[in-house]
């Protein structure tokens, strides 16, 4: 039987038709240093409308090849992805890195099958447990834009370190927070850094994977680190570290904030329509962030208010 | 002997290591479809000619087909309080005419759902196995190909898979309408007379 299906399999790929998803890349890309590159997506959740696009790639271009940063929701951003590169620069695609294992940051790869495709062991282990799942998840929330989307999971281990693009010097480090495993990229010449989902710029943070604790101290050392332009998985690129003290001043409140809900007995529920205070009521995406964080992080409070670890209880 | 059964599993498993996505992981024992419905499609499905929206179109203009509609829904199981029922979780809009039957493409069945299908077939063929019979649900979902196989399993000859579905009927500015799924009734009427697929 596998054998019949298999045959089927590599026979009929990409037989259904449907109508292609447009994601007008070119009106969203920018030079932010020469030879770096941004692809800006939108400030929202995930929507037909905008075919997933809510996040930020990029890519970096030296005289030996092009470095990709990220590769976008689906199949047709990949494919789309490429083809912009393609005409920015005649150098070949060497490599492509997946900041952490959430699905907007990887299911594009399907387009760079020919490429080494590296990430973190926690994420390419995170991304082979839940990608099956991500899947339903996004084709139900995207919808037409992801036809033809099978995601491929990264092909290396990425390790922290330094590596070359020809004359240019990338520094990568490995960090947790927003989930277990995030890369922060730095491009040693231009100072760019790119730091996936660490930051988000006048967008609610995401955490359905998030330790907050030690997100806070990433952020921290995220503060003393120079750069020149930070470029945020959501958001404006910055050029301050203003939008790396606006997470952390959300998280900070946000942890707060239901920690305090939890310890005077409100119910998840109640919790859930409290009004979002300013400055963080401003921000995109919001109150819906905020009521999907309450999901995430409440009952794990709740659970320490009630049943705090033995090290904690007075008695 | 039991060197030979070692050196045929062995062959058996390096065989399927060399091809690690497959069968085995995607696919039950009877050939259908059991896990992530949403990815792409194989060009046909054993059993029955694939239509895009113009063929089917076509199609529809010169003869009579029943148009199935297999996209799934929550299922409310059956309590002390509450008969067994569907629990859309938002409006579904599908070919005008079909007959919608959430779930029947799901790569296991239990009794209920063998019975419901079968039944259903029933009434939308009026017995006659040669009427032509439509499976669709939505674009890179694999339930309408799990579906159209379980129907040529239940002896329909003349099926047709349009594995295009809802989107790709949109796709081409055809009409969709709001759509209500066929309700589930408890239990199977006569498991005897209902093939176990």
């Amino acid at each position: 039987m596998w054998r019949y299906l298999l045959a089927l399999w590599l026979g009929g790929m990409g037989a259904v038709t449907a109508a292609a998803f447009d994601y007008a890349l070119a009106d969203r890309l920018s030079e932010v240093a020469p030879g770096v590159f941004v692809i800006r997506g939108d400030q929202a959740h995930f929507s037909a409308g905008n075919g997933g696009n809510i996040l930020n790639t990029g890519f970096i271009v030296s005289s030996k090849g092009v470095l990709v940063i990220d590769t976008g929701p689906s199949a047709q951003y990949g494919e789309q992805m490429r083809a912009l590169i393609g005409e920015i620069t005649a150098q070949p695609i060497t490599r492509v890195l997946n900041t952490h294992h959430h699905p907007d940051h990887y299911f594009g790869n399907q387009a760079f099958a020919d490429v080494p495709i590296a990430a973190t062991a926690a994420s390419r282990a995170a991304m082979a447990q839940l990608s099956g799942d991500y899947a339903d998840a996004m084709y139900r929330l995207v919808g037409p834009a992801m036809f033809g989307t099978e995601y491929l999971l990264p092909t290396e281990t990425l390790q922290a370190g330094e590596i070359s693009l020809g004359e240019r010097r990338i520094d990568i480090k490995e960090r947790a927070g927003h989930t277990r495993s995030e890369l922060i990229i730095r491009d040693t010449d231009s100072g760019v850094l790119f730091v996936g989902d660490l930051v988000f710029n006048e967008r609610a943070a995401t955490t359905p994977d998030a330790d907050i604790a030690r997100w806070l101290q990433t952020l921290s050392e995220l503060a003393q680190t120079p750069f020149s332009q930070l470029v945020p998985g959501h958001g404006p690129v910055d050029d301050s570290s203003r939008s790396i003290q606006q997470t952390a001043a959300y998280l900070q409140w946000l942890r707060s904030f239901l920690s305090e809900a939890a310890a005077r007995g409100a119910t998840a529920a109640e919790a859930l329509y409290q009004p979002v205070p300013a400055p963080f009521d401003g921000m995109a995406v919001m109150p819906e962030e905020y009521q999907r964080s309450v999901h995430h992080l409440f009952p794990a409070l709740e659970q320490l208010t009630f049943y705090p670890p033995l090290s904690l209880r007075r008695n | 002997m039991i060197h030979a059964i070692a050196k045929a599993s062995a062959l058996a498993s390096g065989l399927l290591l060399g091809h690690p996505v497959l069968a085995d992981s995607l696919f039950n024992s009877e050939g259908y479809r059991a896990e992530r419905y949403r990815a792409p499609l194989p060009a046909s499905a054993p059993g029955a000619k694939t239509l895009s929206a113009q063929d089917l179109q076509a199609l529809l203009a010169q003869q009579s087909m029943v148009l199935l509609d297999v996209q799934a829904v929550v299922v409310r199981p059956e309590t002390a309080d509450f008969g067994i029922g569907w629990l859309p979780s938002r409006e579904r809009f599908n070919l005008p005419g079909s007959i919608w039957l959430p779930n029947v493409g799901y790569g296991q069945l239990n009794a209920t759902m063998r019975s419901y299908l079968h039944r259903e077939l029933l009434l939308a063929s009026g017995g006659d196995v040669d009427k032509a019979l439509v499976f669709y649900c939505v674009a890179d979902c694999w339930m309408s190909w799990n579906a159209v196989q379980r129907a040529a399993r239940l002896g329909y000859r003349q099926l047709y898979w349009f594995p295009g579905g809802t989107d790709s009927w949109a796709a081409q500015q055809l009409p969709l309408v709001l759509a209500q799924p066929r309700p589930l009734q408890p239990g199977p009427l006569d498991n005897k007379a209902i093939p176990q697929d």
